[in-house]
């Protein structure tokens, strides 16, 4: 599904170019269908850089993306974001919602730019199991942070990406709210088949997770499974 | 610690703290500096200029800082007299005259130059001590060099480049036959401004009018010396006083009026620039004073902080925009004084560079405006709650009821200019209704824009989210665009108005053109009136002679009286816009006059009323009141019958022929055998179509610069579109890493944001569109007739409106092309990245 090879990286304003001043060091990981991996590490580790490099969104310096079969950084502009529309969903930090769009506007977003036929039997599913049903026409301006995140869930998977990619989801969330937030999220991926790569630098949330890895001086350690 | 060194010392840190948000965004530091720059170059260019003109105007007509007193002239409005009158009149002992002769000379490029010569012995015997005068000029050219062959000729710097020529270069003439002398550059005290000043001997030679002057120059001399001289003068001469410099400036008060409007509408839309510069920058800083209150500093020192910085802005950039504007009025110097000799025959002096002295009032225009725009954005800042939330609700909504606003104060503006324009009765009240809707258009925009957007956001199909995005997207961008939108909506407001205005004119003068000119051939002939009716009688006989006479009126010296023949053609060229019943009929007979549209509507005279024409002639009926557009003066028409009451022998200055039967005639033969009969010469001819264009090509000259300000506040506004994209670049990311992390591609995302500003700018043309045809029948309809006395009908021509919005549109392009490509170029992570800052 999504196969990361020997991935090392640095910032060229750094001037870094020893392993030892590397941002990411020669990582590499396998993710399969249907799975969650959480990504941990101190501020600054460089999980969110490894996220967005396996998202096709940072080519690395050294090293390979695959998705779906597909080697991401050979691809032309064109043909990755097809793909980032087709098998992508994001769920960020910041909620990261259209404002202007409803509500409704904004969960199909996605699933209407790669031009496919709208679901409605899984999207009412979507916004049953997030509780946002009665939010639909309303503008992100006019929602709370973790009514916003919901929708911003729903956008991810509503077009049954093959791999979520979501950036501390909870991280802008009370503890409680992370929890519901967090537990929705890891249900409707498994529900929708798709797998998850989380970055969290919560325990409590890495633990949704099938399986944690950490990230420590630019090395990625294997921790404890849920 | 207390004491003044450790408040300076909190004052600095917060000071510091603050400027740190432009080392982030220089973009937005240079947006608020160009938009103060930009309110203070054009107002600083049309002070200067008008101060410049001014200048000239209270000096009165001068040459080398002598001012003559009065002029000599034909007596019966003749163009040229002999020099002898002149040499009787220095033999008597008159020693304060001056000879001048003057002579205009076609260039092969097809302009004129106006050349004045003067015998340069009788100059230095004005009152100036010639020692005094020939140091101030003999550092720029020796005597003998002017006085001798092969001579030269004086022209000012100014002038010479408008011309491109340099010194020691001749200007090549449509005549091949006729040679002016080599040029040197005029001393700056010369005040010979537009024209070229050569001997007087060496410009008879070359015009062929050898023993001839057009007027003699009079010094001061004590009352009764010139008592005693008009007691002298021969038949042929009299003395006419020189014009009081306040009539030069009445005359010109119009254009200099309009140049100063370009300039407040330039300064206008830099002020909207700075004002909006300073928003964006102080929303930007909201959270940073957020936590500088919360850190223990004051409201006031934030106030003083935010005040000190503004200050240092508007100090800068006034400073540079008074640099630049001087520079760009001697640029446009030239084509303001090329307009004033060849529309008003006023010639002002062009200085090597523009007057030093400060204009305070520009200055202090853009500083106090400056403030002003910044009090209520400071305020809302500084005394913003400690806690926010919801800040992108906030701004959105509040930006909706700004909107709001804005549209009841246009709606104000419109009321008030419609209540204006119903009783205006002077150029001011022209000025203010022009004001209020050109502010109105501008205000009433965004909530124009936002309702066509919230349209056009129900008609897009579901199924295509792009454009529903961009349409959604344009809605948010409309609170920090908008101001930078009004400015760019100003800019085409006015330039609409304006070309339609000038259309209409232009059609209107073409038309009237068309209807006064009368005759096929117009000679220029300075006397020879009755050798060309002898000849013709032998040679032509159906051909006619009619005769123009034209005279300043001797009590009303701004009233000048023309003649018109009595054949057919001239009778029905005048089309009366109101007269009195059988006008026509009375005005054949002599018993009445018409009067041009300017004396009705500038100097309050109307039909039915009697006027003082000559002693014969003391009361004279307002017959009939007719169109004279061009005409800077007011004007009376009379029948040559009433002329010749009062000026039995006065010499027509223009002579025109005709077909006395109104058949064909082969004219071009009839031009030949008289050129060829050596009775004129082929200069001396002008047909029809030449006088359209020369008449035209003075219409077209009048506008040139105000067409250059009007093109200039529209670069000014572009520059105001690229300030805007480019400091909300960084609003702009997050949407753009949202796009592009949801698999919009590049290409798609760039087309996205030029779209939506072109989208904009093509929705703004909603109110271009009717405002500036509103505007243009302001122009044409009130102000044009309160300032020149010409009225005119507003002419819409279909094909200005896609042309303008063409206009828009490229403008808008360009200056969000370079914006746009940064945000494209920027990877995604790198977007992301911003936005988790």
């Amino acid at each position: 599904m999504l196969e990361l090879e020997t991935i090392s990286h640095w910032f060229e304003s750094s001037g870094a170019t020893e392993p030892g001043q590397r941002v990411l060091n020669n990582i590499s990981l396998t993710l399969h269908q249907g799975e969650s991996l959480a990504l941990m590490g101190n501020s600054g580790s460089g999980k969110s850089t490894l996220l967005q490099i396996a998202a096709g969104l940072e080519r690395p310096q050294m090293g390979q993306v695959k998705l779906t079969g597909e080697l991401l950084y050979q691809l032309a502009d064109k043909r990755l974001s097809a793909l980032r529309r087709e098998k992508i969903g994001f769920v960020f930090q910041q909620f990261n919602l259209l404002p202007g769009l409803t509500v409704v506007d904004n969960i199909l977003f996605q699933s209407r730019l790669s031009k496919r036929a709208v679901d409605q039997q899984w999207l009412n599913h979507l916004m049953a199991e997030l509780s946002i049903e009665e939010l639909k026409h309303r503008l992100p301006e006019q929602l709370s942070g973790g009514q916003q995140q919901r929708v911003a869930i729903a956008r991810a998977i509503a077009h049954k990406p093959c791999i979520v990619f979501a950036d501390e989801p909870t991280g802008n969330l009370n503890d409680s709210l992370s929890h519901s937030v967090m537990a929705l999220l890891i249900h409707l991926v498994q529900e929708a088949n798709s797998s998850l790569l989380m970055v969290t630098h919560s325990a409590a949330m890495a633990d949704y997770a099938d399986s944690v890895l950490k990230l420590q001086q630019s090395q990625l350690i294997a921790a404890a499974t849920a | 610690m207390t004491g003044w060194p450790n408040s300076i010392a909190s004052r600095l840190v917060v000071s510091h703290a603050l400027a740190g948000h432009y080392r982030r965004h220089p973009l937005q530091a240079l947006f608020l500096f160009t938009g103060i720059v930009i309110a203070t170059v054009l107002l600083v260019a049309t002070q200067l200029i008008n101060a410049q003109a001014q200048a000239s105007y209270s000096k009165g007509t001068q040459l080398f800082e002598q001012n003559p007193i009065g002029y000599l002239i034909g007596a019966q409005g003749q163009r040229q007299f002999p020099m002898a009158s002149y040499v009787a009149l220095r033999r008597q002992g008159f020693d304060q005259l001056m000879p001048v002769l003057h002579h205009n000379f076609q260039t092969a490029q097809h302009g004129v130059i106006a050349v004045m010569a003067i015998d340069w012995l009788s100059l230095q015997a004005a009152p100036l001590p010639s020692s005094q005068l020939e140091q101030q000029t003999l550092s720029q050219l020796t005597l003998e060099d002017f006085l001798l062959p092969p001579y030269r000729l004086m022209m000012s710097s100014t002038r010479m480049k408008q011309l491109a020529v340099a010194a020691d270069q001749s200007i090549e003439l449509a005549n091949p036959s006729e040679t002016l002398p080599a040029l040197i550059a005029a001393p700056d005290n010369s005040g010979i401004g537009h024209q070229a000043l050569m001997d007087l001997q060496a410009l008879q030679d070359i015009s062929n009018r050898q023993g001839m002057l057009s007027s003699v120059w009079v010094f001061a001399m004590s009352d009764q010396r010139l008592q005693a001289l008009q007691q002298q003068l021969p038949p042929d001469l009299v003395f006419r006083p020189a014009t009081e410099p306040l009539s030069q400036a009445a005359l010109a008060e119009s254009l200099h009026l309009n140049l100063a409007a370009m300039g407040l509408l330039s300064f206008v839309v830099g002020v909207f620039l700075a004002f909006n510069a300073i928003q964006f920058s102080y929303t930007d800083r909201q959270p940073l004073l957020r936590r500088l209150r919360l850190s223990g500093a004051s409201q006031r020192q934030l106030y003083q902080a935010l005040s000190i910085e503004l200050i240092v802005f508007v100090i800068l950039g006034s400073a540079v925009g008074y640099w630049l504007g001087a520079w760009l009025a001697t640029l446009l110097l030239p084509g303001l004084g090329q307009t004033l000799a060849q529309l008003y025959g006023i010639y002002i002096s062009y200085p090597n560079k523009v007057i030093a002295d400060l204009p305070l009032l520009p200055l202090l225009m853009t500083i106090i405006a400056a403030l002003l725009a910044a009090i209520v954005p400071m305020r809302q800042v500084v005394r913003q709650p400690l806690l926010n939330r919801y800040r992108q609700q906030t701004a959105q909504h509040q930006a909706s009821i700004r909107d709001r606003q804005l549209l009841v104060i246009a709606t104000t503006c419109l009321l008030l200019a419609l209540a204006i324009s119903y009783w205006a009765s002077n150029l001011w009240h022209g000025l203010a209704c022009l004001a209020l809707v050109l502010l109105g258009g501008a205000l009433a925009l965004p909530a124009a824009l936002r309702m066509c957007l919230q349209l056009a956001q129900r008609l897009v199909p579901s199924n295509k989210p792009l454009l529903q995005w961009l349409i959604a997207d344009s809605r948010w961008l409309l609170g920090p665009a908008a101001i930078s939108l009004m400015a760019m909506t100003l800019a085409l407001v006015a330039n609409s108005g304006l070309n339609t205005m000038i259309g209409s004119f232009r059609a209107a003068t073409l038309d009237w053109l068309e209807q006064r000119l009368a005759a096929p051939v117009y000679l220029n002939l300075a006397d020879g009136q009755r050798q060309l009716g002898d000849w013709l009688s032998q040679h032509a006989p159906t051909i006619e002679i009619a005769e123009r006479h034209t005279i300043q009126h001797s009590q009303q010296r701004h009233i000048e009286i023309a003649s018109l023949p009595p054949m057919a053609p001239f009778r029905n060229s005048i089309h009366l816009i109101d007269q009195v019943t059988n006008a026509q009929q009375l005005f054949a007979q002599g018993q009445g006059i018409y009067i041009s549209e300017r004396h009705h509507r500038l100097d309050g005279a109307d039909i039915g009323q009697t006027v003082w024409l000559c002693d014969s002639a003391p009361e004279v009926t307002v017959l009939g009141i007719y169109h004279d557009y061009g005409n800077p003066r007011s004007q009376w028409l009379l029948d040559e019958s009433l002329l010749r009451q009062c000026w039995p022998q006065h010499i027509g200055q223009s002579t025109a022929l005709l077909t006395s039967d109104g058949n064909d005639f082969d004219w071009p033969k009839l031009i030949t055998a008289m050129s060829d009969s050596g009775l004129i010469k082929p200069e001396q001819i002008i047909d029809q179509q030449q006088i359209k264009k020369i008449a035209m090509a003075v219409f077209d000259q009048t506008f040139t610069v105000t067409e250059a300000l009007n093109g200039l506040t529209l670069l000014v506004a572009g520059i105001g579109i690229f300030c805007a994209t480019s400091a909300i670049h960084h609003h702009r990311v997050r949407q753009q890493a949202q796009l592009a992390a949801m698999g919009v591609s590049q290409r798609q995302r760039l087309i996205m944001i030029l779209s939506q500003w072109s989208l904009l700018a093509l929705l703004s043309m909603s109110i271009v569109w009717p405002f500036g045809t509103l505007l243009a029948w302001v122009l044409a309809s009130l102000v044009t007739p309160l300032a020149f006395g010409w009225s005119f009908s507003t002419e819409l021509v279909w094909q200005h409106y896609p042309i303008l919005a063409l206009l828009a549109l490229v403008c808008v392009v360009i200056a969000t092309l370079w914006p746009s490509w940064r945000l494209h170029r920027v990877s995604i992570a790198s977007l992301l990245k911003e936005v988790d800052e």
